[in-house]
């Protein structure tokens, strides 16, 4: 039944328990304005994959994030809140809203009549960022807005801490239970989009698909430390103090360590169409971009057998 | 101190010298054709200030020189059919500058006028765009002037204004316009009459590698014209046409896709053409890629139609996609032009590409055979949202080395 898909790819992946949740996208080259999305968990083992079906929406899942108490949170385009455990109250924006839960006692239920576009957070303390620039708070019970950014990327919880970031020069903070708006060196241009921030070697570092890194000074400023005007930068994560990089359709690449005597330089570790990249369990995971069948990529940095391709 | 001040006088003194002179000249022309004369009036339509003129003295010029001595040039009985010919052509080219100048000056609250609209607006003259029978994607347009003159509209990077193959042209409308309109094309190419026009001539710029064009000044509304929004597509790279990438699309053993292929006419494959073109984006749903970009802007164009029960027409849902897509350009779109750093697309660019694939998007019904008026409801603009579930199984696969 898959097959009727042209393009399956696994949008996101994230840690729980022994497995790996993957976020997909079901799409086709003609007549799809809401590609439906399935949640899947795969766990790997020796020399195989185990994948099982979690839930299945008609409507586009934007984001998924796992709690530490191991529930699956997830947001979709037409502002729907799921979660993984039966806490919600089934409220419905969209008449035809469908849902297919094959494992896992999912519910749902209306958040926001806005755009979500990605959640983090505890089964408490959950947030969800909107297109239209919402930040919604969810604390089990009720929801409260608060002002966040418009156009948002991704939520990221480096280093300890909640991150938001998107286009335009666009970060945020959650410390001490707010959101600060973090800020850029003057001659990175305003439309710039900051696409991820991972923490390498006691710094933040972000990066940008207009082809920058940028590492934050001791002033908390954000500067350019590298222009590499021909790879846009989707993501970057780290293992062992080593900062890996996906760089669109330009590969996978890595920063070389502080002590190398080559700073200036990215190295090329695979080539390959990379749109993120996510360090789990010591596995550094690149997702690809459109692919036919929902395959992702983990590279396994001290093992003899490096690169495989996990079937999803 | 008070200053006395005198009310402006409607023109300078320069352009109405100007303007008695032309009328001097036309008289002239009107009793006996002296090449001089012709010449010396030709050199002075170029410098004459048209706007500083007053209306009434403007209107007689103009009159006089569209119809009563091009009619009289044109009509005139010489052996040499060849000179005969390129005098009228000098002529008609002439006429078509002062035409478009003129058509310029239309105030901006009348911008979104097409281009023969516009020329017709000025009061002094009626051109009507030429019906064509056989409409082929991207081809060329004609504006026919109600005095006989035919201009063909194309576009490309020959500095030339005006073109000189004009036996090519003929061809292509050959395959275009009905018999009729071809007669008198044919006719008017006889004369001297017909000029080929390249409407960006006026917006080429030469980088250091290569030539293109200054999107921040070409106007929106010759996007009404294909060759137009052919040349301005080709520059949102990488493009294709819908048939390359259907082909790219079929090759079985391809695991990874460069992106994903979105036609302008977005995901409405029933109307694309199979000569249409469109562009690529990056990926699926991935965060920070094109497409999730545009599918976000797609459903939220599409709730807002859900939830307010709207029936959208083909215009307002286009309008919809030109802000989505101005908005894609500014915020998401990697420029890359060689030797520079990469950059987003400034707002003029952007809207100026957004223009162009709304009227592409309001092309397509035009081209189809179905007949969709763009202010009727439009069954296409309403968000196709309930599909059918993938159905998934649980299953096991032994991993494989990614080379």
């Amino acid at each position: 039944m898959s097959n009727d898909f042209d393009y399956i790819t696994v949008n996101k992946v994230v840690i729980q328990g022994g497995g790996i949740i993957c976020l997909q996208s079901y799409e086709n080259d003609d007549m799809c304005v809401m590609p439906p999305a399935a949640i899947k968990k795969v766990t790997l083992y020796n020399k195989y994959a185990h994948k099982t079906t979690l839930l299945i929406t008609n409507v586009t899942l934007a984001d998924i994030t796992v709690s530490l108490l191991g529930t699956i949170w997830a947001v979709d385009m037409m502002g729907h809140l799921y979660s993984s455990k039966p806490k919600l109250n089934g409220s419905n924006l969209y008449e035809k809203l469908e849902t297919q839960a094959y494992a896992l006692k999912w519910s749902y239920q209306r958040a926001t009549e806005q755009t979500p576009v990605c959640i983090i957070g505890e089964d408490s303390d959950l947030w969800i960022a909107t297109f239209e620039g919402m930040l919604i708070h969810y604390d089990g019970e009720s929801f409260t807005s608060f002002t966040g950014i418009k156009r948002p990327i991704r939520f990221k919880k480096v280093n300890g801490d909640y991150f938001l970031m998107g286009y335009a020069c666009q970060l945020m903070q959650y410390k001490n239970k707010q959101w600060h708006a973090m800020t850029f060196d003057l001659s990175i241009a305003s439309d710039t989009p900051i696409n991820d921030v991972t923490y390498a070697n006691g710094q933040l570092l972000a990066v940008s698909n207009l082809g920058l890194i940028l590492r934050q000074q001791p002033d908390n400023v954000f500067a350019i430390t590298m222009r590499t005007p021909n790879i846009p930068w989707f993501s970057c994560d780290t293992l062992n103090g080593t900062v890996y990089l996906a760089g669109g359709s330009k590969g996978a690449y890595k920063l070389p360590k502080p002590e190398s005597n080559n700073v200036s330089e990215v190295a090329l570790i695979k080539k390959g169409y990379f749109v993120a990249v996510k360090v789990l369990d010591r596995k550094v995971v690149f997702l690809q971009a459109s692919t036919t069948s929902a395959n992702f990529v983990c590279y396994l940095p001290s093992e003899q057998r490096q690169w495989i391709l996990v079937s999803t | 101190m008070g200053y006395i001040t005198y009310p402006r006088t409607s023109g300078s003194k320069k352009d109405i010298k100007r303007a008695q002179a032309i009328l001097v000249l036309i008289e002239q022309l009107l009793l006996s054709f002296d090449p001089n004369n012709l010449s010396l009036l030709l050199t002075l339509i170029t410098r004459i200030g048209w706007a500083n003129l007053p209306p009434a003295l403007r209107h007689k010029l103009l009159q006089l020189l569209y119809y009563d001595l091009f009619r009289r040039i044109n009509a005139r009985k010489v052996e040499d059919a060849k000179a005969h010919r390129n005098t009228v052509n000098m002529m008609t080219k002439a006429l078509v500058d002062v035409a478009f100048t003129i058509s310029n000056k239309i105030p901006s609250n009348e911008a979104e006028l097409s281009l023969h609209e516009r020329l017709t607006a000025s009061g002094h003259w009626a051109v009507s765009l030429g019906q064509k029978v056989n409409p082929v994607h991207y081809s060329q347009d004609l504006l026919i002037f109600d005095n006989g003159i035919h201009v063909i509209l194309n576009a490309g990077m020959s500095r030339g204004k005006y073109g000189t193959d004009r036996q090519k042209e003929i061809r292509t409308a050959a395959r275009l316009y009905d018999t009729d309109t071809l007669q008198t094309l044919k006719v008017a190419h006889k004369k001297g009459m017909l000029v080929t026009l390249n409407l960006l001539a006026d917006y080429i710029i030469k980088g250091n590698t290569d030539m293109g064009y200054d999107l921040e000044v070409i106007p929106k509304n010759l996007m009404e014209y294909c060759s137009v929004r052919y040349e301005v597509l080709k520059l949102i790279k990488p493009f294709n046409s819908y048939n390359q990438s259907a082909h790219a699309n079929n090759l079985s053993q391809q695991k990874i896709h460069g992106g994903k292929n979105i036609s302008f006419a977005f995901y409405l494959t029933t109307l694309i053409r199979e000569s249409a073109l469109s562009f690529w984006v990056e990926d699926s749903q991935t965060r920070g890629t094109e497409c999730r970009f545009l599918t976000i802007q797609l459903i939220i164009i599409a709730r807002k139609i859900i939830t307010q029960r709207l029936e959208p027409t083909l215009l307002a849902w286009s309008e919809e996609i030109e802000s989505a897509l101005i908005e894609f350009f500014t915020t998401v779109r990697v420029k890359r032009v060689a030797d520079r750093s990469p950059r987003l697309y400034c707002q003029k660019e952007a809207e100026v590409l957004a223009a162009c694939i709304k009227q592409e998007l309001l092309q397509h019904p035009l081209c189809s055979n179905e007949s969709m008026p763009i202010l009727k409801s439009c069954p296409i603009a309403m968000p196709n949202i309930a599909i059918k579930l993938p159905n998934l199984e649980s299953s096991e696969n032994e991993y494989i080395e990614f080379l």
